[in-house]
This record gives C-alpha cells, structure tokens and sequence, in this order.
C-alpha cells in the first residue's frame, strides 16, 4: 500500500475510531418506565424552574421523578439519616457544596461522576463540561484536596446588594462601591419621613439572626481581609475569625445592623428580610440575587420596576463575591445511578439551564448568559449576577466537619457585634469561640485536607469591574 | 354425601388438615391469655424497647450521623461528658425555667378560669368555647402566628405597647426577653387544658361544705381558700402530673418560635438533644443525654405521683 492511500486511510479510521463518542447521541428514554427520587430544599428557584423542567424531564424521558422539597435545615436532616441508613431509594440529592459537602465527601456519600461524564451513552457530544462554566461556579465544586468530581454544579445564585433605585436617585446618594459609601448610603437612606423618631425606610437590611448571618456576612467578612481559617505553617489550619480583620468585619456589619436595619432583623429569616424589601420598608437589602424575582413582581411587591442588584462593596482587601451554589449530586447508595445521572445530564443542558437562566434563575453555563434569548431583569442584576458567577468563591460558611457548631460559634460573635458593639466585647467573644472552633477541628478533622476557600483562590475583582453593573445600570 | 362428592385422593390430605387446624384451635384455647398478649408484646418491643434499647446501646458509642470515622465504644463517656458541656447545664436549667413557670402561670389561670366558669352568667357556653380555643390549634400554627406578634419592628405586641409609650421590647432576639416570651406563648396555649380538668374537679365537688360555709357566714375569699383549694387537691395534682410532663417535654413551639436561641438562652433538654443529634450528627452523645432525660421526666412523676398519694393518704 502506497503512502498516499495509507494516511487517509490511517485518518479516516482515526475518525470512525473517534466519530461514534463524538455523533453517538444520547437515548434519552433509555430508562423509560423507571422512577427517581430526588430530595432538593425549598428556595425561589424550585417553582420557577425545577419543578417545571422535572415534568418537561418526565415527558421527555418517560421517567417518574418524585421531587420532595423541604426546608433547607429540615432536608438536610432527612439526606443525612437517609444516606447514613445507606437507603437505597434515594437517588438524586440537591446540596451546597460550600455547606456539608465536604462531610458527605469524606463520609462517601456522593458518587463520583467522571465515568458517567465520560460516557457518551449518557451525556450529550456537547455538554461541554467544564468549559461551559464559569470560573466562580467551579471554585465550588471541590472542597477536599483529592476529592473526585461527585456533584455538578448549576445554580450560580450569590450574596449581592439589592437596592432600590428610585430612593437613590430621589434623594441624590451615591451609589456605593466602598464599605464606607455603603454606611454613608445607610445613613441618608434611613429615612424618617414624618419625624416620630420610627424611621419609614430603613438603610439597611441583611441576615441578623444567629447561625444564619454566616452567609450574608461572609462577603463582608473576606473583603475587610478576613476569613474563618487561616493556615498555619506546620500544614494545619486554626479558626481565624478573631484576627483584627475578621474582629473589623464583625464590627462594621454589627453596626450596619445595629443603627441602619429594622429591629426585626434580629429574628428575620431570609424570606422575612426579602419581604420587608419587597414592601418597600428598606432601601438595601444584603441578599442572594434569586429574592430579586420577588422584589421585582408587581403583583407581590411595592417596587417592582425600581430594584436591582449590585456587588456587595470592596472592602479594604479587594471585593470577594460569595457564591453559595447549588448542586446536584447522586448517592452512592442509589440503585438506580445510570438513571440519575441521567435526569442530572438532562437539567444541566444548555437548552434546560437556559430556561432557568430566562426565569431570573442565575446559572453556571457560561453560554446561557450570553445566548441571544437571554435578557436580565435589569441590567445591574445581570452584570452583577455574571460577576459574581465568574469571579465568586465559596465563603458562605465556615467550611468544616462540624459546620454546625462552626457556623453557631460564628453567630455568637456576631450576637455579640449586633447587640453590644463595643470592639472589645466582639474580640472577647471571637477569641472564645475562636479557641471552641480549634478544638473542633482538631477533634473532628484528623487527616483531612480542605481545599479551603482563601481569597487567593480567586480571580481578584477590580474597582473597574465593582463599577460595571452600577454603570450598566446608568446609576451615578 | 359431601364426603363421596369429593376425589377419593383429596380426602385424607382434608382429614390431616382439619386434624391440625383442630389441634391449633386447641392449643389456642389452651394458652388464651397468652395469644391474647402477642399482639401488645410486638407492639411494645417493635415500637418501644427496640428503640429504647438502642438508645441506650447508642448512649455508650461515639456514633456520628455523616462522618469518614467508625463509632467505637466509649464506656460511660458520655455520661461523664456532659457535666461539664455549659450548653447542656445551660438546657437543664431553662428546662425547668420554662416548665416551671409555664406549669404554674397555667395553674394560677386556669384555676381563676375554671372559678369563673363555674357560676351562671349569660353566655356563658359561648365564653367557654372561645376560652377552649388555644387548646386545638396546632403549635406550628400558633407559633407562625406569635412570630408575627413578636416582630420587634412591626409586631401587633410592640405596637400596643407604643400606645402607651412603652418599648419596644426585643420579644424574641434578645437573650433576656425570649425565654419570658415563650412562657408567655405556653401559658396562652395550654391554660385551657388545665381550666377543663379543674372545672371539671370543681364540677364534681359535694355541695354540702359549701352551704354549711354560706350558712356560717365565711367570705368567697375563705371559702375559696378554705373548702375550694383543699378539696381541689387531687384535681390539682392530677393537671400538674399532665401539665409539667408535657412542659418539660415543650418542643415544638420552641423550634418554631426561637430555635433554642438566641445565645442559646432558649434551649431545654429537648433542644439540645435535637441539635447534637440532628444538626450537628453527634449521635452517641445525644443518646446519653436522651437517657438521663428520660431519667430527669421519670424522677419528676414519681415525686408527684407520691404526693398524690400522700394526698390520697389524708
């Protein structure tokens, strides 16, 4: 055989070696007839898109998929003593990797998914995994060291600041991009308009009630140079939320709380502060971007048409979005794995995200910001959203075995921040509870190696990039 | 003639089978009280000992719900353990606070309610039905509800009080005011429990030392405290038995109001047990604490259920 007819020969059996991966498409009733149980938690987006694309899943793949939805404390009970009990029925779970998804790594819960991803029986030639996401939504995904790839990241709701619009542009205050601008705009937003001492819009609102403030305050907490933990030379890590950064943050928030926010702060859930937004109480709002979709619906709120989003304000040490994301994962424990994975590879589509992404939903897949269907809700939120999806990092939580108690050691200080204030009471109770959280770790965490989520980790976000959805906006 | 209707090959297998479905009846009849039982026996291993045991097998391991590390045995650990978790000290402290306070609110009420009740008045069937209210409405309901009430900025209590340029009091975020604001939810909710047995025992009482007293000349007041109390003892210990076993045992509405916080000044026993076992995974020691809770419930009845009897004894 000469030469000439051997390479084409050699490359044409190179493609039909290749073309079968590549052209195979995926049998999506393959599993037809089959039920799955998925366990997810109640948050905005359920409605608006999860449950819709279950029943569009349904019909399209002739798979039952019973949803339960709970929640999120209540959901994270039930997945912990049904994956404990190793119960077979539970097939897909729905999780923050930045919460508890290093425990239920450690403890072997959650099916790696690299051989499913590989498989092209199961997921499409263009899934395009990982380079259809972005950077922030990745950031995410692995939260040991070693830890394989055992959740698919698709939610890319994060911390931001609500803000009303038209009360900035009535009463001429600056839109803020510094943490000092962001006091200064509390201050002239509380507003007292009848002069009874009972302001009618207050400045400021965000997360005040224990536990929960970890999540809100975390974005504040990173940018003022501080963090949970710290690495220590000898290779281990120790709490390091009673460094003078972190004490700062703690300060700063537990003023803002304390003089610019309703007192109802202090008990509020999310829903409760995203509520008050809604009826026109405060003037911003410290929350995940989803709540927009309520604040923004005139049928359920008062300033529909004049709220949007921007970053949470840098800080001295830079400006770290926090972007709690939501995951899908399945249990290891599941019989029905292929199945599984299969209703993950099918939600997780460009075509499925980005229905989501068109209900207000952020999510993961880079090209679902920038299809031509897509259009934010308002350009702020969508610069703003997109920001943080690329440049955000997992700081919602204290990232540990013991979270719970990390996260209640946490909200002790910020008790403390809210309610007294003095520097010298916060940096007494962080050293308390710094010291309770060493001896958490070096109780619960012999040989495990957290990735850890340290500003390094990040791609830094500029002043330049803090300014974009404010100008997107035509604010200032 | 039923016999030569049947296959001659089917007739000795029937007489076998009627041979021992005969000796089954017989041993039944046999051992009736026996039979009788199994069903309580099942029911009681199956849905109580089963589960009381391994509570306490539980109570003697280091069992964590998600963790990479095996549970091993650790002898009575965790019963030393716990005296020196401040939290848990902390638990057993607000654990009596509450009862005690509610138990007793519950009783001064409801001792004045079911007085009330027990006289004629116009209207008298529809005041004692509205009363009876609390008493069925579902704590998760009632609670969503007192949340409401309790909101520092926009709550119904805060704004009566700013009538009267009072306040505003931080019902259920500051560590002084929550408890207070539980009891206050408790004594709301289940007074009427304790109204219906005491207007029943007061229903029941004989008339005769009532008039003898009218006929004497005694005051309410002396009546009350010395013909209505004393024969109202039993009925009184009776409510206080059901009452302070349910207070201690007060879980829902504190979850749903408070969540044993804020800085922890909410959590009793119940709380505490429910947070290292579900929210923080420790299974081993919350076992241990479930034990002596029980033990802590089980010492309080029989000192009351004594007191009944020394009552009785009188």
């Amino acid at each position: 055989m000469k030469l000439g007819k051997i390479v084409p020969a050699g490359l044409l059996a190179m493609a039909v070696g290749t073309a079968p991966a590549a052209a195979e498409e995926v049998n999506w009733r393959q599993f037809e007839g089959t039920s799955l149980n998925i366990l997810g938690f109640a948050v905005g987006y359920i409605d608006a898109w999860f449950r819709p694309m279950a029943k569009q899943f349904e019909e399209e793949t002739g798979i039952t998929v019973r949803l339960e939805v709970l929640q999120a404390g209540q959901m994270r009970k039930k997945q912990d003593i049904m994956l404990a009990g190793e119960d077979e029925t539970l097939d897909v779970i729905m999780l923050q990797m930045d919460n508890r998804g290093g425990k239920l790594t450690l403890a072997g819960h959650l099916e790696p998914l690299e051989a499913y991803l590989a498989d092209p029986s199961l997921t499409p030639a263009d899934f395009n995994y990982p380079d259809d996401w972005l950077g922030g939504c990745l950031n995410t995904v692995k939260v040991i060291k070693g830890q394989p790839l055992n959740n698919m990241v698709w939610s890319a709701q994060a911390q931001l600041l609500h803000i009303r619009t038209d009360l900035f542009k009535k009463y001429g205050v600056k839109v803020p991009t510094t943490m000092e601008e962001l006091e200064d705009a509390a201050k002239k937003l509380t507003i007292d308009e009848d002069g009874d001492g009972k302001p009618e819009i207050y400045g400021f609102l965000s997360r005040g009630h224990g536990r929960l403030t970890t999540a809100s305050f975390a974005s504040y907490l990173f940018n003022f140079g501080g963090s949970w933990f710290k690495d220590n030379p000898d290779g281990t890590r120790s709490s390091n939320i009673n460094s003078e950064e972190s004490v700062d943050a703690f300060v700063f928030y537990g003023r803002m709380i304390r003089d610019y926010a309703p007192t109802s702060a202090l008990n509020n859930k999310p829903p409760q502060n995203a509520a008050l937004y809604a009826a026109g109480k405060v003037a911003m709002l410290s929350a995940l971007n989803f709540w927009h979709s309520l604040a923004d619906d005139p049928k359920k709120s008062r300033i529909a048409g004049n709220t949007t989003t921007i970053l949470v304000p840098a800080g001295r040490a830079g400006s770290f979005p926090n972007l709690p994301t939501t995951s899908l994962a399945i249990s290891k424990h599941s019989e029905k794995k292929k199945a599984a994975w299969l209703y993950i590879a099918w939600m997780t589509q460009k075509r499925i995200m980005l229905n989501g992404q068109n209900a207000a939903v952020p999510m993961c897949r880079r090209s679902v910001w920038n299809d031509p269907s897509y259009s934010a809700p308002t350009p702020a939120w969508g610069k703003s959203a997109e920001l943080a999806a690329d440049f955000g990092i997992a700081i919602a939580k204290p990232q540990a075995i013991a979270i719970g108690q990390m996260r209640d050691a946490a909200g002790e200080v910020m008790n403390v921040a809210i309610r007294d204030g003095s520097r010298a009471a916060i940096q007494a109770e962080a050293d308390k509870q710094a010291a309770f959280m060493d001896g958490l770790i070096a109780k619960t965490e012999k040989g495990v190696d957290f990735a850890g989520v340290l500003p390094a980790f990040a791609k830094k976000l500029t002043m330049k990039d803090q300014l974009i959805p404010i100008e997107a906006e035509g604010l200032n | 003639m039923s016999n030569q209707a049947l296959p001659q090959s089917a007739l000795p297998d029937a007489r076998v089978n009627s041979g021992r479905a005969s000796e089954l009846f017989d041993w039944i009849d046999r051992n009736l009280p026996f039979v009788f039982n199994i069903p309580t026996v099942v029911f009681l291993v199956g849905l109580v000992a089963f589960p009381v045991g391994l509570v306490i097998v539980t109570s003697f391991s280091d069992w964590q719900l998600i963790t990479n590390q095996e549970a091993s045995a650790v002898g009575l650990d965790n019963y030393i353990m716990v005296w020196t978790d401040e939290r848990w000290l902390g638990a057993i402290w607000h654990t009596f606070y509450y009862a005690g306070a509610t138990v007793f609110g519950q009783l001064i009420l409801g001792m004045a309610t079911a007085l009330l009740f027990n006289r004629s008045f116009a209207g008298k069937s529809f005041y004692r039905s509205i009363w009876m209210m609390p008493m069925i409405a579902m704590s998760t309901a009632i609670s969503l509800v007192w949340i409401l009430f309790f909101d520092n900025a926009y709550g119904v209590l805060n704004y009566s009080l700013e009538q009267f340029g009072i306040g505003p009091v931080e019902w259920t975020s500051s560590p002084e005011w929550a408890m207070p604001s539980l009891i206050m939810v408790g004594i709301w909710h289940h007074t009427p429990f304790m109204t219906l047995i005491l207007l029943a025992g007061l229903q029941s009482l004989p008339t005769d030392p009532f008039e003898a007293a009218r006929i004497d000349g005694a005051s309410r007041w002396q009546v009350l405290m010395h013909i209505t109390l004393p024969l109202m003892q039993g009925h009184i210990i009776v409510a206080l038995i059901l009452r302070s076993i349910f207070a201690v045992k007060e879980f829902d509405t504190i979850l749903a109001i408070t969540e044993g916080g804020p800085r922890y000044a909410t959590e009793t026993m119940n709380m505490n047990i429910y947070i290292n076992a579900f929210e923080y995974g420790y299974m081993g020691e919350a076992a241990a604490k479930g034990v002596l809770f029980f033990g802590f419930i089980l010492l309080i009845q029989v000192a009351l259920v004594k007191l009944r009897k020394r009552q009785w004894s009188h």
